[in-house]
């Protein structure tokens, strides 16, 4: 890698982490996905600095060129990302399935008490908030 | 014993107040609930205005089985002996009631499905729709070691341990009735099926077209699938 591709990608690593690190610093994130990003970053910092190093792990693992490894390493990145993201988008649609249950009970029980009551008007119902 | 008939509902504002009707006179010793799923027309209104309890969703679910997590969470907080459901749409003769609830309380099974192809008799639904149930029953039948015919009744009971089981259990990705009869079978209730005789609709269409109903035994063949996959590793 010449110096001057070198010092172009180093650029280009520092302005995305520096981008990346500022919208998860200002918007609340999970300490999980926190991690995972900082180190998206310093891994994508790491290729112009340690170049020499994927260069060794490329030969040592029969990769035709440390931009294989690269890509590899991005590739798996995304893929165990777009699991861990699957696994918690289904465990949230689960959560919002029960909330949209317990709702709708605890909504009709309030309704049974306020005609027991016999008191009036009666509280908007949670359909006629959201349409 | 406490019973509880649960109508699952979807803009059924023309046949809700019959089927209600229907539920008082065939069957008085059932508690009614009308499970909601944000109807946009009238359903809740005819509901109320009848003096049946209505749990209306806030936000529509998509397909029915949002609506059976909230009748088994309803039926379970309230401690009910056996939960009946049934379609609001004038398709389940409440006069089976009794039949599909005896096995569940005198404890023969934990499910019981109320079969519209056991007798043959009645309302069969449309060729395609029962081509796809004939071939999914085979491979569930393979799945659960028990000859399953009418899978996709949505007239059924439940036990009150097994609506206990459910409440607890239920996730969305049990995707459709043959992955909650696997999740039954796989807690070692037992399941049983009785003839019933079911009706064309009273009014409107199903939601099931040709398309969907093709699409839906694809998809449910997939969650089959997963559940094997699940069960074997």
């Amino acid at each position: 890698m010449t110096l001057y591709l070198s010092a172009v990608l180093l650029l280009g690593a520092l302005v995305f982490s520096f981008v990346s690190y500022k919208i998860i610093q200002s918007n609340v994130v999970h300490p999980i996905f926190f991690s995972i990003w900082i180190a998206f970053c310093l891994f994508i910092i790491s290729i112009p600095l340690l170049s020499f190093l994927y260069k060794w792990l490329a030969t040592l693992s029969g990769m035709e060129s440390a931009t294989n490894l690269i890509w590899v390493i991005v590739l798996a990145y995304i893929l165990f990302y777009m699991a861990y993201i699957t696994v918690f988008a289904v465990n949230m649609y689960n959560k919002i399935q029960v909330l949209i249950s317990r709702l709708a009970i605890v909504e009709s029980e309030l309704h049974a008490l306020r005609l027991e009551q016999g008191s009036s008007p009666a509280a908007p119902d949670a359909r006629e908030l959201t349409h | 014993m406490k019973k509880l008939a649960a109508v699952i509902a979807y803009n059924e504002e023309e046949s809700i107040g019959a089927v209600i009707d229907e539920l008082r006179e065939k069957a008085p010793d059932f508690d009614i609930v009308v499970i909601d799923n944000a109807s946009t027309d009238m359903t809740v209104e005819v509901c109320r205005s009848k003096g049946v309890r209505c749990i209306s969703h806030a936000v529509n679910t998509g397909s029915s089985f949002g609506t059976v997590q909230t009748y088994l969470q309803y039926g379970a907080a309230k401690n009910y002996d056996v939960v009946c459901q049934l379609d609001a749409d004038g398709q389940h003769d409440p006069s089976y009631l009794a039949a599909l609830a005896a096995p569940v309380l005198s404890g023969q099974a934990g499910l019981v499905i109320g079969s519209r192809f056991i007798e043959k008799v009645g309302f069969q639904s449309s060729l395609l729709r029962r081509v796809c149930i004939t071939l999914y029953s085979f491979l569930l039948t393979k799945l659960l070691d028990q000859k399953i015919s009418d899978f996709t009744s949505g007239f059924k009971a439940y036990g009150k341990d097994l609506v206990q089981s459910l409440a607890r259990n239920y996730r969305r990705e049990f995707y459709d009735n043959a992955q909650i009869l696997a999740l039954v079978h796989a807690a070692k209730f037992r399941i049983l099926e009785v003839p019933v005789q079911m009706r064309p609709r009273l009014h409107g269409t199903s939601e099931f077209s040709a398309t969907r109903s093709v699409i839906f035994m694809l998809k449910a063949s997939l969650s089959v699938f997963c559940y094997l996959i699940r069960r074997t590793c």
